[in-house]
């Protein structure tokens, strides 16, 4: 995970703002509609003790925000990272609620953390204090609620405990039917086939359908990719398959390229003994951050933190493409001089979708008591995901706009008939 | 009128000031220290025509090692997150103290109520409530009237409550608020009880000091719910009422100013200013008052560093929330002059919100003499716990009210442990 104080400015939830604020104006958003969807519902800060291996007690503050559950149960990743605050989890848990609109998935949006390095901690300390954080939202995490899955520095495991420690608290008679409360889930604990990748796969249907609809060739065709963790190495992996060239990655640990392509399998071996970090890499030689900014190839795929693309990064890029992996990687400004330069985006909330669609289909595979098998998983992410590009596309047309505000209008467009029909209790 | 530190950090100062003198577990003060919960909602409210505008409302909730969550909601356009926090803290504390089963929580909507029409009112009320969901309840946490509440507002808390829950369940959820209007199961003595309790404290401090009250002068900063009754209900005594302070002056009268006359006056007119039987005396003047004690029933930080050194009189007695700052607590304590703390003095409204909880949690309904003599009961033992550890640590008497407090949570904390 790159988080590299160059990138970095602003508040990530002005971006949200400015994009929504962008979007509501050129569809003309009805105004009560647009100052429900300007706040978020609710905001929940919890503060907690947790025994500590040596014996001492600890305070951790752990953080849900819910932006909107028009569509559905609100639904949204749970971080850990010490710079965890409760800007940047509003910004996350609205890009959640135009993440579930834009799908046509019956889900809301929300978001939320713990303020923590969890490297600092043991996995006991680590068990205890994700039960902790579970218990502290008590009744206000729900799987008809709202339901939780990984993100940053969170996994399977986690996603467990949080499972184990909610249904802990249910009736005995209700926790087989409880098991929804979060996705991400190991396999055996009711995770799903193809969870892992899912996000990754996503990112790769929408370049298939950028590739189909511009005539271009992916087989051979270069791209970077920075971040190397779940959405940055499977976005690789699945590119593979394809026949297109990795040349230049980047982590937190640094970046390396390689113009006679590097092999994703290879790299993600190679990090799996070294820390989950890519640096000394054999096969690929150092370079600085600028350099792989300015590499030329044909796509980009942001796959890390915020406010990556900006005012200064954005005349370096030399691609055709930019695949937005991660949540909000371009601000305002940098989204202008990508523009101008007349370089595609295929913005966050579609591009990196795949990841609550195949929770979706996690969600309703517990519901259901069944267990897809991953062409299942696959086909329905396929359709989910080629069905919101296409609306996405077909929108930017409509209104002779950029994607991301297409993709704003698309999800703005089913929130706002939504309220039109229910309207305001009580 | 709020300048330099704020009520939320001193409320942290006498917490660690207290800490320091027990030598509280540091575990437990880490815990205590912080709030458990803070929940904010942002709703929308369709408007009178047509409208629909956003609220903010919170709930932080601070502790419940010793019960439910339980305090006040508040209607104030300034109202924020540290001032929520620190009433919530306090409320802790008082409980603690009074010795009933409650924990400390406050809240309250972000809003002027003056603004909006009765219609209006009721519909953010409700979808107030709405939006707090399961995380108010009867055994959970329990709401009550604070600024520009009331017992209407309580009413509408508790028929939307009610209505959330399932049919079957809704009669025995009648203690989800308290504060209610008698006929919807509120207590008799609850609005007449945070005065009550001051005056059962002013009886006992006076008994102490072998001080007669008859005759006895004392000054009301505050002439609303909490500084009339005080006055009402210090007239049998025999108490002489000299000067009065409201929000849009104040007033004195060396002959003696009568409550009840000054309250009907105050209903019809609205404030205190043209009550034609006193005459009219600015700020110094007021504080200035040679009497015997001073009743601040207003608002936070009235006596400072300023104001303390013009105060002439034997006791304080905070009816108010936070009227003593830092600096004015150490020149009351130099000028010798007593105080009763606001966390042990203002608790007869917690006390009787918990008797209104527990009728009706046991479908009972109390003569006003049962919770008149509970109440006296239960707040001269807390008066007596605050002035032994006071004796005991040689110390003042908020202090030690905060000593009383975490020492009997620390307890708790220490049998029961930490989950999981």
């Amino acid at each position: 995970m790159t988080d590299t104080p160059v990138g970095r400015k602003g508040s990530v939830y002005d971006n949200v703002v400015w994009q929504f604020n962008k979007a509501a104006d050129l569809m003309k958003l009805d105004l009560d509609i647009r100052k429900i969807l300007s706040q978020t519902t609710n905001e929940i800060i919890v503060n907690f003790p947790v025994k500590m291996d040596d014996g001492r007690i600890e305070m951790f503050t752990g953080y849900r925000v819910q932006h909107n559950n028009a569509l559905g149960p609100f639904k949204g990743g749970l971080r850990f990272h010490p710079a965890v605050d409760i800007d940047e989890v509003r910004a996350l848990a609205t890009w959640m609620t135009w993440k579930g609109a834009l799908t046509n998935i019956p889900f809301g949006g929300a978001k939320g953390g713990i303020q923590i390095d969890p490297f600092k901690y043991t996995l006991n300390e680590l068990e205890r204090i994700t039960r902790r954080f579970t218990f502290a939202l008590g009744n206000n995490i729900g799987p008809e609620y709202d339901i939780p899955a990984p993100d940053v520095n969170t996994n399977p495991q986690i996603m467990a405990w949080i499972l184990d420690t909610y249904v802990s608290t249910m009736p005995p008679d209700e926790r087989q039917a409880c098991i929804h409360v979060v996705t991400g889930k190991p396999i055996e604990s009711g995770g799903s086939i193809g969870r892992d990748k899912a996000t990754g796969q996503g990112v790769v249907y929408t370049i298939e359908e950028w590739a189909k609809d511009k005539g271009f060739n992916l087989e051979g065709a270069t791209y970077l990719v920075q971040g190397f963790g779940n959405v940055g190495s499977w976005t690789a992996l699945l590119l593979k398959q394809h026949g297109s060239k990795l040349i230049a990655v980047e982590d937190a640990s640094g970046a390396i390229a390689n113009l006679e392509g590097i092999d994703p399998v290879d790299l993600v071996a190679y990090a799996k003994k070294n820390g989950g970090l890519i640096s000394g890499y054999p096969k690929a030689k150092s370079i600085d951050r600028k350099s792989l900014l300015q590499t030329k190839a044909d796509i980009f795929v942001p796959a890390a933190l915020e406010n990556q693309i900006t005012a200064d990064t954005a005349p370096w890029l030399n691609v055709k493409l930019v695949a937005e992996g991660a949540n909000g990687p371009t601000d305002p400004d940098g989204d202008r001089v990508l523009q101008q330069r007349g370089i595609d985006v295929i913005p966050d909330i579609l591009c990196n979708a795949g990841g609550v669609v195949v929770s979706y289909f996690e969600w309703l595979q517990n519901k259901r008591s069944e267990f897809w098998d991953l062409e299942e998983v696959d086909s329905k992410l396929h359709r989910k995901i080629v069905s919101a590009y296409e609306r996405v596309r077909d929108t930017a047309k409509k209104f002779r706009t950029d994607w991301r505000t297409a993709a704003y209008i698309v999800a703005l467009s089913r929130l706002e008939t939504v309220y039109k029909e229910r309207g305001i209790f009580p | 009128m709020v300048k330099g530190k704020k009520f939320c950090d001193y409320v942290i100062e006498h917490v660690n000031q207290s800490a320091d003198l027990i030598a509280l577990d540091p575990d437990i003060r880490g815990i205590l220290s912080k709030t458990i919960n803070e929940i904010i909602v942002n709703f929308p409210v369709k408007m009178d025509d047509g409208r629909i505008e956003m609220f903010t409302g919170f709930r932080v909730q601070h502790n419940n090692v010793l019960g439910p969550f339980e305090g006040g909601v508040r209607f104030h356009p300034a109202l924020d997150i540290d001032e929520v926090r620190a009433l919530a803290t306090c409320m802790t504390w008082k409980a603690a103290i009074a010795n009933i089963p409650m924990g400390g929580a406050s809240g309250g909507i972000r809003l002027n109520p003056s603004q909006h029409t009765f219609g209006e009112l009721e519909r953010i009320t409700r979808r107030f409530t709405f939006s707090l969901g399961n995380n108010i309840g009867p055994e959970y946490d329990v709401l009550a009237p604070d600024l520009s509440t009331n017992a209407q507002i309580m009413a509408w808390i508790l028929d939307t409550y009610l209505s959330t829950m399932p049919p079957r369940q809704r009669q025995a959820c009648k203690h989800v608020v308290t504060g209610k209007p008698i006929k919807s199961g509120g207590s008799l003595g609850r609005d007449k009880a945070t005065a009550q309790g001051m005056v059962f404290l002013i009886e006992q401090w006076a008994r102490d000091k072998g001080f007669n009250l008859k005759g006895a002068t004392y000054m009301v900063q505050g002439f609303g719910k909490v500084g009339s009754w005080t006055a009402r209900l210090l007239k049998p005594h025999g108490a002489k009422l000299l000067a009065v302070e409201g929000f849009t002056g104040a007033i004195a009268s060396p002959e003696g100013i009568d409550p009840e006359g000054l309250t009907n006056f105050v209903q019809k007119d609205g404030s205190i200013s043209r009550y034609p039987k006193a005459k009219l005396i600015d700020h110094k003047t007021f504080l200035q008052t040679q009497a015997d004690i001073f009743i601040p029933a207003a608002l936070e930080n009235q006596i400072t560093a300023g104001t303390a050194p013009l105060l002439n009189v034997k006791l304080v007695a905070e009816g108010a929330n936070g009227p003593t700052d830092p600096d004015g607590d150490r020149i009351l304590q130099e000028k010798g002059i007593d105080v009763i703390p606001d966390i042990l003095c203002n608790s007869g409204g917690v006390i009787v919100s918990y008797f209104e909880w527990l009728q009706n949690k046991r479908s009972e309904f109390w003569e006003l003499e049962e919770v008149d003599s509970k109440l006296h009961k239960k707040i001269v033992s807390a008066y007596g716990r605050v002035r032994d550890a006071a004796q005991e640590f040689h110390t003042d008497w908020r202090t030690a009210a905060y000593i009383v407090a975490l020492s009997s949570i620390e307890r708790v904390y220490r049998k029961r442990g930490i989950f999981p």
